[in-house]
């Protein structure tokens, strides 16, 4: 129903969301964020090209960690949305407050743009 | 542009007004066709701005519209113009901005309904004025500018409300799905994680912390977002217990609270009372919590409030559960350990009754035939109820049955056998348990009977005149001191004599008004019974006992045994 599969590369690490984001599988997800915030790897790409279904909970997630992540120099970008998908994001105004992509290598460009 | 004074194409249109006709119409018609085309507002007003401009050959021109602020003062925004560098885009003086920019015609745009603004131009390259007909012209770009803005608020105001329709039915969407994952099984940290993942993402909050009540008092349960209450006064958290609806934290009410962050709590409501309180920072927009967020917000945490209430309520029946079932092994043991009939001996009548109350006391009472002509009579209460109790009734039990199996009338000492009954009885109890216990040896032949009383309300003999003797002789009750001797005593019972052993059950029955029973009531019956046989005076102190205390309210155990000899 729902799966993560982490890639590292380089500093970054490239979290794939696989399948429906909800209510249950949230907490999943926050395992798999919170097991790279443990490692300091804080440079976090969420791709969702895979994800079929997210609702306010799995959104809720980004919330809980966003502070953190930053806190540590790092940030949380989202690269690979289907319409659908961007469309929640959007309503519920994510789009203030992280950054969002067409292609996960232009969100990995920017974590390794040097920082003005 | 071309510069002034050069030769242009407006001189030749002043020579005919119907060339000028002409030309107006076929640039209104192309206005229109734009009009209808797009719906880029911009596109729309930048394009009547290069018709007015290439027509009348102005350099500098605008679309001004104004809108009244909360403080009744008109400001004027530019929403297109051209030639005007370095222009603000919202101002308030028009005419200082029109002088400014050498805006020197001003037409006002209005739509059927309302004033919109103007189409401001600046001096013709010509010099020349505006003749009539270039001002109606002017007027007719404006209505059509006017239908333009006013298009494009309609369009803007039914994106708003598709918007907040989309985000009621996501609202929904999320009140659905938790109510579709939250189970009595889970967790309770783990119900509040999906609760603030629910609605931290669906009001981008950052911060949220569940506070749990526990004796009066709000504890913390689960912090997101760095918000703490570590320093906020308890009178102030505790006045957050009487909510019934969520509120938007005050600053005079909450000054503290405020201070840490945090601007709306919302209650967690259980049948009866608060279970607790979820308190929230404000959104990541800075947008303030409409009432049909406050809403959204009461509905979730409800969800979870019932949920955590569910799964208490599942909890204490599972533990209730457990509980009956041990008393039901505890009323098993007690039902086997006592007799299931009485030893039937000529010339002796006996009856005896075991009523156990429904918390399973520890009564417990024996009839054992020791050869033809002895008989064992004992009965004993136990303290304590369930389980206990009725272990420690077997105890009892296992010794009774152990002394008394190799009787020999000759040999046979009842005061040591009690005494011994008593160490083993002490020596597998705990200090605070115990037993009265009353037992005796009845001859047959001689009618005699030999007893021993450790501590147990004294069975009574009824002479046939009405007389009374209590059976006192005997020593301190079982299982509290080791290694101590017990006097017996004997009675002999003359023919027709009332034999009656009784527990507490009897004499302390409560009536209504929390009256004991009492021995009197009891011996009164006795006396008044004691020509009947022992059934049947068994049954009339039963039945004078339960007419005694009102139905379905047996305290303790009853117990009694009635013997008559010799009929």
């Amino acid at each position: 129903m729902f799966s993560t599969l982490v890639r590292e590369l380089g500093k970054t690490s490239a979290i794939d969301l696989i399948g429906e984001l909800d209510a249950h599988t949230s907490v999943q997800l926050e395992r798999t964020i919170q097991e790279q915030i443990e490692k300091k790897r804080v440079h976090i790409i969420i791709n969702c090209a895979k994800l079929s279904y997210i609702s306010s909970a799995g959104l809720g997630v980004f919330m809980a960690f966003i502070d953190d992540v930053r806190a540590e120099g790092g940030d949380i970008k989202f690269s690979n949305m289907s319409d659908k998908i961007f469309q929640v994001f959007d309503l519920l105004g994510f789009p203030l407050l992280y950054e969002i992509f067409k292609e996960e290598q232009e969100a990995v460009e920017k974590f390794n743009a040097p920082t003005p | 542009m071309p510069e002034s004074g050069a030769p242009s194409p407006l001189s030749a249109l002043d020579k005919s007004t119907e060339a000028l006709g002409t030309l107006d119409l076929n640039s209104l018609l192309e206005t229109s066709k734009i009009l209808n085309a797009s719906l880029n507002l911009e596109f729309i007003l930048s394009h009547i701005l290069r018709t007015a401009m290439g027509k009348f050959l102005v350099s500098k021109a605008a679309i001004i519209t104004f809108s009244t602020g909360e403080d009744l003062i008109d400001i004027y925004h530019l929403a297109s113009s051209r030639g005007l560098t370095g222009a603000p885009q919202n101002f308030t003086d028009l005419e200082a901005f029109g002088i400014q920019f050498d805006l020197n015609l001003l037409v006002p745009i209005a739509s059927q309904k309302r004033m919109i603004g103007f189409i401001a131009l600046g001096k013709k390259l010509n010099k020349s004025e505006f003749s009539e007909a270039e001002r109606d012209f002017i007027g007719t770009l404006a209505s059509l500018a006017a239908i333009a803005i006013d298009n494009a608020d309609r369009i803007d105001e039914m994106e708003r409300v598709n918007r907040s329709l989309d985000l009621s039915v996501q609202k929904l969407k999320t009140l659905f799905e938790q109510a579709k994952n939250y189970s009595p099984n889970m967790p309770r940290e783990e119900l509040l994680k999906m609760l603030f993942n629910a609605v931290s993402g669906q009001m981008m909050i950052r911060g949220m912390v569940a506070l749990r009540e526990e004796d009066g008092n709000l504890v913390v349960e689960l912090t997101r977002g760095g918000l703490s209450i570590e320093h906020i006064p308890k009178s102030e958290l505790q006045s957050l217990l009487n909510l019934s609806l969520p509120e938007k934290l005050s600053k005079e009410k909450y000054p503290e609270l405020v201070n840490a962050g945090f601007v709306i709590a919302i209650p967690m409501r259980g049948s009866t009372k608060n279970l607790g309180v979820i308190l929230s920072s404000g959104k990541f927009s800075d947008q303030s919590f409409s009432d049909s967020d406050l809403d959204f917000l009461f509905l979730a945490v409800s969800q979870a409030a019932t949920t955590i209430e569910q799964s208490r309520l599942f909890a204490e029946a599972l533990e209730k559960e457990v509980i009956e079932k041990e008393l039901q092994v505890a009323r098993e043991i007690q039902a086997m350990l006592l007799p299931k009939e009485l030893p039937k001996f000529r010339g002796v009548e006996i009856a005896a009754v075991n009523i156990p109350s429904l918390q399973v006391g520890g009564d417990y009472y024996d009839i054992i035939k020791l050869d033809d002509r002895h008989i064992f009579i004992g009965i004993a209460d136990v303290t304590g109820k369930g389980t206990p109790a009725a272990l420690l009734m077997a105890n009892l039990q296992a010794s009774i049955k152990a002394y008394m199996q190799p009787f020999q009338v000759k040999s046979f000492d009842l005061a040591g056998t009690i005494a011994n009954i008593n160490n083993i009885i002490y020596e597998n109890t705990p200090a605070d348990k115990f037993i009265t216990f009353f037992g005796g040896i009845l001859d047959l032949e001689t009618r005699i009977f030999h007893s021993v009383n450790a501590g147990h309300n004294p069975p009574y003999v009824i002479t046939q005149q009405g007389e009374v003797k209590s059976l006192t002789a005997g020593g301190v009750i079982l299982g509290v001191v080791p290694k101590i001797t017990y006097e017996s005593q004997k009675t002999k019972l003359e023919r027709s004599e009332v034999l009656f052993l009784y527990t507490d059950g009897i004499t302390e029955a409560e009536n209504a008004s929390k009256e004991l029973f009492e021995p009197t009531r009891l011996l009164e019956l006795l006396k008044a019974t004691r020509d009947e046989t022992a059934l049947s005076i068994l049954n009339r102190v039963i039945d004078a006992v339960r007419a005694f205390q009102p139905p379905g309210k047996q305290i303790d155990d009853i117990t009694a045994i009635c013997v008559k000899v010799g009929n």
